[in-house]
């Protein structure tokens, strides 16, 4: 027996996890940097790292635009994902009814696959005061033209329509994969009780569906958080704070003004929200991948 | 029914496949025109954008990047994520590390990107290959792992049983029956961490500053964000240019993508 | 613990939660014997072969390959891949993306065997299980009975110490299953193999089988050659279940037939009396019974019957009974078991 041989039988089984826990660690070691920081003030390349407490904390809380960052950031996720959970599940309701689904499909998924630019661009035109196109149309049937990107109460309104569209898709594949998992025998059977497509729909299909809602519901919630290249790339957090987020913040105020202290302070707060959508979505993989 | 259920999803295909119209049509006017449909259509901005602009070096860069990113995930990736699904594990370890999966592919990544960057910085990293494709491993190192530990559970355990009373020991398991096995697995993780990707802005601009390392969408965003656009006609054409190799690579296995999508979903 | 055992297996349990799957399982078994776990699907076969190779360990007990402890249920534990054994799965566990030349070549390849060796061998074995035609398909391109075959000849070619077969006829045609179970168990006598093979089919396990375990919940209920079961069935479940014995509850209408035999006194623990299809006569005095149907099986008929107490018996007949005419009958031999189904006595009338 060689020596080699030797030691790969001694190895134990935890040895395989080392590339991934090493790598996965790094993130970790980021993290808990993040919360040491987070009690200091240090400007990268400026000042030395210098101890003040919980002073970035109550700056933060104190500080008008990071708390309507923080609300804004509530506020898209909350809107956006339950939206597009809803209008996700009708559309794979209508496809999973629908004879010609197969034609649908391939064209239906393409926002999911398109970059922020793409859909920036897009958006940019579409709404643009001057020549876009809502403008044209609704000029051209005598309304006046509109300006949502540039008004506060429409500019993150206007944000999430746009995510709704790009990632509507993504919850209609995942439910309607779902859907044709429903073994057709028990909707023939209900079918023989003579219940219609619709009751169909409510009382069989969804609740057998269920736990691919709640797992794509959870995804879509986490996903909501990381925003950041479609509000920078269309509105850069205005017009004033209306559309600034968390990610926004960290982006402009520590990573362009150096200031990591205060960053690492508001990743600390940013890691503390996101941890209400993702305890839950750690508990469900934990169960699912149980052996 | 059935017929009145085509037409709602009509409307609903025109409300998605406006929208890329638009883009496509902004894309052939000439300068200075901005009327949908164009009057006087034009390929010139295709051409600008390759010829002048040299976009297609930002887009190697971006395919750069990626490439080497997803490469480091997967061999960091494959070992663990097998002993995930498959191996005896101590419990405790095992949850401890699913769990760490679970937060690092869960956390936003803006709240990382301090500390990431300051330790590329710290490390000399910034505004290099090895450090974007390091930055990237957020995204792609748990979101591989998750790939691939829901692909190799679905996998039949009595092939790599075979392979136990055949003689093989882990190390061969993984590399005869476990490597092979999960090869469309390995093909839609890297899929889709080309497509999360190619979409990246936050981490691409950050670590990076010099000019001919910038990567597509960074370029692009540069582009959409000045104040005041004048060339709609080329920002699109390089739009559409951008996203081929994401249609392309939808395309290629236009089959298999919800299977890519939902077999991650089970986890 | 005879010192001619090659394997043995002592004193087996396991269980998973609060579900006993194996109590209490002993036997061994002779270099280049046959022995066939025989016992109903669910019922810890495939669960004891796995603790035989390896793959699972048991909660107590000992599992000894040619005089080696390869596990005690506690420290010592030599994994499936260092046993040396052959294991053909009931789904035959194929590689899907190796041929199936790569499939039988890997046990040798494992071994790090020379690459002009491992071919010689990997033909021989085709040839033998006469798959030499095929070994360039990958497993997808092949037929069930060619995937049988290339799952039987990966498990042998590394001549293993034992070879473990899970009801490995299981997925065969039924037309087929005949012949190539024959041809299996000439292979492996000539090969000299030693083999332990699970299955829930009897016949399957009594053309077979060297010697028999039948296996009921988790416990051996008996151990013998083929014959000694058939004839000196242990108790009343594995009379039933090999060579399928007609059982009654014995009552006081039976004591005339039993008088015949010359049982002297009632033994108040007998409970039931069995007696098998083909050591019925009829004749003019016995049992009486009203035929409900007659199958023809070639040779012979197989006549149904249902006598006055009410229970449904089976037995032979050269020649076909009419439907609803009442015959008498009497067996050549019967079984006496006791009311926990113990065999107590076997009785045999003297013509």
């Amino acid at each position: 027996m060689s020596f080699l041989t030797k030691i790969r039988r001694k190895t134990p089984n935890e040895f395989f996890l080392i590339p991934g826990l090493i790598g996965l660690g790094i993130f970790v070691f980021a993290i808990c940097y993040s919360i040491y920081m987070s009690f200091y003030r240090y400007k990268l390349g400026f000042m030395q790292p210098n101890y003040v407490g919980l002073t970035n904390y109550s700056m933060l809380l104190h500080d008008p635009v990071f708390t309507t960052a923080v609300k804004n950031t509530l506020f898209f996720v909350a809107i956006a994902s339950t939206s597009e959970l809803l209008y996700g599940i009708f559309l794979a309701v209508l496809l999973y009814w629908s004879n010609k689904r197969y034609l649908f499909i391939p064209f239906l998924i393409v926002p999911m696959i398109l970059p922020a630019v793409n859909l920036v661009v897009i958006w940019r035109f579409l709404f643009h005061p001057d020549y876009g196109f809502v403008n044209q149309i609704l000029t051209s049937i005598g309304l006046s033209a509109i300006n949502p990107l540039n008004n506060p109460k429409w500019a993150m309104p206007t944000i999430i329509l746009m995510d709704i569209w790009q990632m509507t898709p993504f919850v209609m594949i995942i439910v309607l994969a779902g859907l044709s998992t429903v073994p057709p025998e028990v909707l023939t059977a209900a079918r023989i009780d003579g219940a219609r497509k619709f009751q169909l729909t409510l009382k069989i299909l969804l609740p057998m569906t269920k736990n691919v809602i709640l797992a794509v519901f959870l995804l879509r919630l986490i996903d909501a958080f990381r925003i950041f290249a479609k509000v920078y790339l269309l509105t850069r957090g205005g017009p004033g704070v209306a559309t600034e987020t968390i990610e926004l913040q960290i982006y402009n105020r520590a990573l362009r003004g150096l200031e990591i202290g205060l960053g690492s302070t508001m990743s600390v707060i940013f890691i503390l929200i996101s941890l209400v959508v993702i305890i839950p979505y750690t508990i469900m993989v934990l169960k699912n991948w149980r052996r | 029914m059935a017929s009145l259920i085509n037409v709602f999803l009509i409307v609903v295909l025109l409300t998605v496949l406006v929208p890329l119209g638009v883009l496509v049509m902004i894309s052939l006017l000439p300068p200075g025109e901005w009327s949908i449909p164009p009057k006087s259509p034009t390929l010139d901005n295709f051409v600008y954008v390759f010829k002048e602009f040299r976009f297609y070096r930002n887009m190697l860069n971006t395919f750069l990047f990626i490439g080497l990113a997803i490469l480091i995930s997967l061999v960091l990736a494959l070992p663990t994520a097998y002993a995930i699904a498959r191996l005896q594990i101590k419990y405790y370890v095992w949850v401890f590390t699913v769990v760490l999966v679970i937060l690092v592919k869960s956390l936003p990544p803006g709240s990382l990107l301090v500390p990431v960057y300051e330790l590329l910085w710290k490390l000399r990293l910034t505004n290099t290959v090895l450090g974007v494709a390091l930055s990237y491993q957020v995204y792609t190192l748990p979101f591989v792992i998750w790939i691939l530990t829901s692909f190799l559970l679905d996998l039949p355990r009595e092939v790599e049983t075979a392979a136990r009373i055949d003689g093989a020991g882990r190390f061969a398991r993984l590399r005869h029956i476990i490597f092979p096995l999960s090869i469309p697995g390995i093909i839609s993780a890297v899929i889709l961490g080309f497509l999360n990707l190619w979409n990246e802005y936050m981490y691409s601009s950050v670590i990076v500053s010099s000019r001919n390392l910038q990567t597509a969408a960074v370029v692009l965003g540069q582009l959409v964000t000045s104040e005041y656009v004048y060339d709609w006609g080329i920002l699109a054409s390089a739009n559409i240019i951008s996203v081929l190799p994401a249609i392309f690579f939808v395309s290629f296995v236009q089959k298999n993508i919800s299977k890519a999508i939902t077999g991650g979903i089970k986890g | 613990m005879s010192s001619k055992s090659f394997v043995e297996i002592i004193d087996i349990h396991k269980s998973y939660g609060k579900l006993v799957v194996l109590e209490g399982v002993n036997f061994d078994v002779r270099k280049g014997e046959f022995i066939v776990i025989l016992g109903p699907s669910g019922e810890g076969k495939t669960t004891l072969l796995n603790i035989i190779a390896g793959v699972i360990r048991p909660d107590k007990g000992k599992v000894i390959i040619d005089g080696q402890v390869v596990d005690d249920s506690s420290n010592i534990y030599i994994p499936p891949e260092r046993r040396d054994v052959g294991y053909v799965f009931q789904n035959y566990a194929l590689y899907p993306h190796m041929t199936a030349f790569d499939n039988i070549a890997f046990p040798l390849k494992m071994k790090k065997l020379p690459r002009d060796e491992i071919e010689q061998r990997v033909e021989k074995i085709a040839k033998l299980l006469k798959i030499d035609h095929v070994l360039h398909h990958k497993p997808s391109q092949l037929s069930g009975g060619q995937q049988q075959r290339v799952a039987v000849a990966r498990a042998i070619v590394k001549e293993p110490k034992l070879l473990l077969m899970d009801e490995p006829f299981s997925n065969i045609d039924p037309a087929l299953r005949a012949s190539v179970r024959l041809e299996l168990r000439l292979l492996l006598k000539s090969l000299g193999i030693t083999s332990i093979m699970a299955t829930h089919d009897q016949e399957e396990a009594m053309t077979l089988a060297d010697r028999l375990l039948i296996l009921r919940r988790g416990k051996p209920i008996q151990i013998g050659s083929p014959m000694e079961v058939y004839e000196k069935p242990s108790d009343k479940f594995v009379a039933e279940f090999v060579g399928g014995m007609n059982i009654l509850e014995l009552k006081s209408e039976y004591s005339s037939l039993l008088r015949e035999y010359r049982v002297e006194g009632e033994d108040v623990s007998v409970k039931f009396m069995g007696f098998r299809p083909e050591s019925v006569i009829i004749s003019n005095e016995g049992l009486e019974a009203e035929v409900l149907d007659a199958e023809y099986k070639g040779d012979k008929w197989t006549i149904i019957a249902q006598i006055r107490s009410g229970e449904i018996i089976r037995f032979y007949n050269k020649d076909p009974v009419n439907t609803k005419s009442t015959v008498y009958i009497k067996p050549t031999k019967i079984y006496l078991f006791s009311s926990e189904g113990k065999t107590v006595k076997i009785l045999t009338i003297n013509k």
